[in-house]
């Protein structure tokens, strides 16, 4: 940035009228400069550059060398050579086969297996995930509602009745308030002496319960 | 110890050995920074304000190696942290590039004393406003920066600073005629 901090500008005299006064120069260098980010966020980083193979888990320590510098791997040919051929075909077919049999395993899992994967996780990891999803569940959001408007002028505009489009907007909005209604009762379940989350569930059970013609809402299984 | 590292010293850690101890020292002595600015521009969205974050840090990370030290690593960070901004706002349709007209504050701002609160105002004005606002005013860019990093005339970022700060005056007048 631009050394230039003090309120002299390079770039001439501006009109008196929008200059700023002392007071709001001050109002200015007072703001804060700075603002702690949350933890998960580090985390997060880290782990998608660890993932893409930016980053190494193993060189931890500075100064530590990894097990491939940068400077120091092997080059690479950019042309396979004639014996590579088979030999690369047949990694493939065994690769192939390995993955139809793993694929296989993992869809003759139980329930009760892919639970005891989730709970066997630490709690830092699957607190990240829930902030990843809770990101993903706001922008996604964040998109329908701004498709709504565009869809609301648009019909505006032409005078038309309500599109196949608006009908996707309210299968988005009723996902989103099942998927809010679900958080809140486990998170009711987490923490039961949580008055503001019971609060929040009561006031979607209520809603929920409205929509479903009086059915009571609590018949729901929440896993 | 890490801390008196050069970032220069961390970064080439971070590019040669793929140190995560040392992007680890980058992020945290610079994060802190480069939050506070993405959150002044995205007007106080802390979720909008994560997800570039995380976005500049991963563009950082990949480009460091192109990067020549031409500038202080947090100038460099920071630009980054500019752009993917400008490509959200480009996504979603916010203009920040243009001038826009008069605006008219309505919003009373105010914090529990009823002072003037200036974050919460730059917090409030439309993004176009605030934009070059934070660029001039908070960061210290020239308009011939500001210019060259929003892709726009300086003497475009001069009329939008000038409607911006007309626009902040209006907005913290709301709340001492309130106060």
């Amino acid at each position: 940035m631009s050394d230039t901090s003090d309120g002299t500008r390079e770039d001439g005299a501006m009109d008196d009228e929008v200059e700023l006064t002392p007071e709001e120069k001050t109002a200015f260098a007072r703001l804060p400069t700075e603002a702690v980010p949350p933890d998960l966020l580090e985390e997060r980083i880290v782990r998608a550059l660890r993932q893409d193979g930016t980053l190494r888990s193993g060189a931890g320590q500075a100064g530590k060398a990894g097990p491939w510098p940068a400077q120091e791997a092997p080059p690479r040919s950019g042309r396979l050579r004639a014996w590579m051929v088979p030999v690369s075909i047949a990694a493939s077919l065994v690769l192939f086969g390995a993955g139809v049999a793993l694929g296989h395993h993992m869809g003759t899992r139980t329930m009760a297996e892919a639970f005891l994967a989730v709970r066997e996780q630490d709690a830092a990891g699957l607190a990240l995930r829930i902030q990843e999803a809770g990101s993903a569940y706001v922008s996604a959001l964040a998109a329908l509602g701004e498709l709504r408007g565009a869809a609301t002028r648009e019909q505006a505009g032409k005078g038309l009745a309500p599109s196949h489009a608006a009908h996707g907007i309210e299968q988005g909005r009723d996902a989103a308030l099942g998927a809010l209604y679900g958080a809140a009762f486990e998170l009711a379940r987490m923490a039961p002496g949580d008055a503001d989350v019971l609060r929040i569930l009561q006031i979607l059970e209520e809603r929920r319960t409205r929509e479903l013609g009086g059915e009571p809402a609590r018949n729901m299984v929440w896993f | 110890m890490e801390d008196q590292t050069s970032d220069r010293e961390l970064a080439h850690r971070v590019v040669a050995h793929g140190d995560e101890a040392a992007f680890r020292a980058l992020y945290r002595r610079h994060a802190p920074a480069v939050y506070r600015f993405l959150l002044r521009l995205v007007g106080g969205d802390a979720t909008e304000a994560e997800d570039l974050m995380q976005e500049t840090w991963l563009r950082a990370a990949h480009g460091l190696a192109g990067f020549h030290w031409g500038s202080a690593f947090r100038t460099w960070v920071t630009g980054i942290a500019l752009n993917r901004f400008r490509e959200l706002a480009r996504r979603k349709g916010r203009r920040i590039t243009e001038v826009e007209g008069e605006w008219e504050a309505t919003v009373a701002v105010e914090d529990a004393a009823g002072r003037i609160d200036l974050e919460r105002a730059l917090e409030l004005l439309p993004p176009g406003f605030r934009t070059v606002l934070v660029l001039h005013d908070v960061e210290g860019l020239t308009h011939e920066e500001i210019g060259a990093r929003l892709g726009i005339a300086h003497g475009t970022s001069k009329s939008q600073l000038h409607r911006a700060r007309r626009a902040m005056r209006k907005l913290l007048a709301v709340n001492l005629e309130m106060a």
